[in-house]
């Protein structure tokens, strides 16, 4: 009874695996990895669904009914052609002030994206917006104050000094004339 | 002794001034950080402002009252060091930024400016503060005028010597009869390309969908990034984030007259125009550029990775240039030249970026004129060879007007080309000893000797200290096109000589 119960699982499991892969391949599911992996293994990636997380950073640049995306997961960048029906939940892009929107996109990476002048880049077909941005604080150390107001008066005085002495030659100058 | 003192003096004064000329530029750093409300980078850089002033200000102190004019070998001098010192002080507001792992990345940076090249080890750039950012391209700006330049255009205005400072920081051609009105009319000309320049790019930005403050910011920084043929960028894909044909073609136009020469701007306004397709230097960029760039072209082509013609020439093209001009700008990511161009098409654009742009210009590289003079006494020669003995060969060439080609110069231009391809081979061996495969050594190696910024993901933080030190001296030393770098290395060797015979004969 164990050991038909035990094939019958095996039967069962290896069918369960050969569904998922030909569904996978055929519906071509994403696959979750990251920027640095596409740009140093661009070939095994080319024309398939992919799957990435990361920070939208600079510009939402609108170009007709699309927009040109950049997002950064920390081990590099690249670009995101999506519609902008699918964009329009970004609020907030990253720079100095702010760590922006943290979206995942699922779409098509290309090597050479040649629809779009080929970039290497990824033709978006959804976007969600996983984390919101926020605006990072930029404490300033006391200690940086201190030496900001020394070295200052610093510079101050020794220019000071300089116009006293300038000035002073300057009046002996005149009255010897 | 007094000889010695009297020649300290003299080095620490201008040494002070050049300090002084290129600190006040911080100053447009620190309206920055007012303007876009960055208060820690703004506390940064006023303590930067005040050591730059300090040091500036003691330094002329020191040099005050010395009485015999400057000399040749002196003048050398000052335009070496002043490169050494402006590192060691300017990677000061970029290493307490925090984007640099060690002070030692934050000079490396600051000579990568300096020189043009536009290689970084900045950490984390999409995030990196709108001061850093105007710090980061004014000293590649500045650079590709020359900081001593600046310094001789309007605070060093008179005094003898001035001439073998001007030409120490590898200019060697006058505009104008008086080198303060040299410097002052070369930066008359890349003022006026800046306002046009960042105009036109700002208006790109907003078209291609930047916002209004955004696209400005980038407009300026790219802008002085192709003028100055430095290829530094305000985010980390370089142009590649613009996504943007019509970009990338403003860029090439200013990258390309970026590695002018001054000397042809400067006959250009002044209506010679016929000058640009008379120029020795034009010839040999648009032969030498056809040549590698189709090379390059064909090989890419056969390897099948892009289907479609003009997107390939796109590619190509844009690298090509950006190699030729020594600019640096890239529309790919590092790591697509190794895996996709090729063995033929890393060695065109080594040659390429080996080449170079024009002399007295932004530009680095072996230069134009070289190459022209090269392939004109070749070509002398060889007639020489199939002339009767009593017959003389004379060789000329147009370069502002027409120059008879000397033995001399001849020489001069072979000795610079051999320490081209010396320093190349050092770093090539420098790069296999850390490690790497030979292509990328070559590629980078090229890309460090010819001052141009490109990478092929050998530069990066990781890389070792001792080769980022080997890529330091590099850029420094083929920018200053070796003599003055020489100059000041002879010096320092002769003075450890003298104490060290000084040191011993005491001891004995």
């Amino acid at each position: 009874m164990y050991q038909m119960v035990s094939k019958k699982g095996i039967k069962f499991l290896v069918m369960i695996v050969i569904y998922l892969l030909v569904v996978f391949h055929l519906f071509g599911m994403a696959s979750s990895i990251t920027i640095q992996q596409l740009v140093t293994q661009p070939e095994q990636w080319d024309n398939k669904m992919v799957t990435l997380q990361g920070e939208v950073i600079g510009d939402v640049m609108k170009r007709g009914d699309h927009v040109w995306l950049n997002i950064s997961d920390g081990s590099g960048a690249i670009g995101v052609w999506i519609g902008k029906e699918e964009a329009k939940d970004i609020q907030i892009t990253g720079d100095y002030h702010y760590r922006g929107d943290r979206v995942e996109i699922e779409g098509v990476f290309h090597t050479a994206y040649t629809e779009q002048g080929g970039d290497m880049a990824i033709e978006g077909k959804a976007l969600t917006v996983v984390e919101g941005g926020v605006q990072m604080l930029h404490a300033i150390s006391f200690n940086k104050i201190v030496i900001v107001v020394i070295l200052t008066l610093i510079v101050v005085g020794f220019n000071w000094v300089r116009i006293l002495i300038w000035t002073k030659q300057k009046l002996k100058w005149k009255v010897k004339k | 002794m007094e000889a010695y003192k009297e020649q300290l003096k003299i080095i620490s004064y201008y040494l002070g001034k050049v300090v002084i000329g290129t600190g006040l530029l911080l100053v447009i750093s620190i309206i920055t950080a007012i303007l876009c409300k960055e208060w820690e980078p703004l506390v940064d850089f006023i303590i930067s402002f005040d050591v730059f002033m300090l040091v500036g200000m003691g330094l002329v102190r020191i040099g005050k009252g010395f009485k015999e004019p400057v000399k040749w070998v002196q003048g050398m001098m000052i335009a070496s060091l002043s490169w050494i010192v402006l590192m060691l002080l300017a990677a000061i507001p970029y290493y307490m930024s925090g984007h640099y792992l060690s002070y030692l990345d934050a000079m490396f940076d600051v000579m990568s400016g300096f020189t043009t090249t536009g290689l970084g080890l900045i950490q984390d750039l999409d995030h990196a503060s709108n001061t850093l950012n105007m710090w980061r391209h004014l000293v590649t700006f500045v650079g590709g005028q020359g900081m001593v330049v600046l310094a001789l255009g309007f605070l060093i205005t008179k005094g003898a010597g001035t001439l073998s400072m001007y030409v120490g920081e590898a200019k060697d051609e006058k505009l104008l009869p008086n080198v303060a009105d040299t410097t002052k009319a070369i930066w008359q000309i890349s003022m006026v390309y800046l306002f046009i320049g960042t105009i036109a790019l700002t208006i790109a930005g907003k078209i291609i969908g930047m916002s209004g403050e955004r696209s400005f910011f980038h407009g300026l920084w790219i802008f002085m990034g192709a003028w100055s043929t430095g290829g530094f960028a305000p985010q980390s894909q370089n142009i590649l984030y613009y996504h943007s044909i019509f970009y990338e073609t403003i860029t090439i136009i200013f990258m390309v007259i970026g590695s002018f020469n001054f000397a042809l701007h400067h006959a250009i306004w002044k209506g010679n125009r016929k000058e640009i397709y008379k120029n020795i230097e034009i010839i040999s960029f648009v032969i030498t550029l056809t040549l590698t760039t189709s090379l390059a072209t064909y090989y890419i082509g056969k390897m099948g990775l892009y289907t479609d013609a003009a997107i390939m020439f796109r590619r190509v093209f844009y690298q090509m240039i950006s190699a030729h001009t020594t600019t640096g700008f890239m529309n790919i990511y590092a790591q697509q030249f190794l895996r996709e161009w090729g063995t033929m098409g890393i060695l065109m654009i080594s040659v390429a970026m080996l080449i170079g742009g024009s002399a007295t210009s932004t530009a680095g590289g072996i230069k134009g004129i070289r190459m022209g003079i090269m392939v004109k006494s070749l070509g002398q020669s060889i007639k020489r060879m199939a002339s009767p003995s009593n017959r003389i060969c004379v060789s000329k060439y147009q370069m502002g007007c027409k120059n008879t080609l000397s033995d001399e110069m001849i020489k001069n231009t072979l000795m610079i080309v051999i320490l081209y391809l010396i320093t190349f081979f050092v770093g090539v061996t420098a790069t296999v000893m850390a490690g790497y495969g030979l292509e990328e050594a070559i590629f980078e190696s090229a890309s460090v000797t010819g001052n141009v910024g490109l990478t092929i993901g050998v530069t990066s933080p990781a890389m070792p200290a001792a080769l980022k030190v080997v890529y330091i001296i590099m850029m420094w030393i083929a920018r200053l096109e070796f003599i003055s770098a020489f100059a000041l290395i002879w010096k320092i060797a002769s003075e450890v000589h003298q104490s060290c015979i000084r040191w011993y004969q005491k001891r004995v």
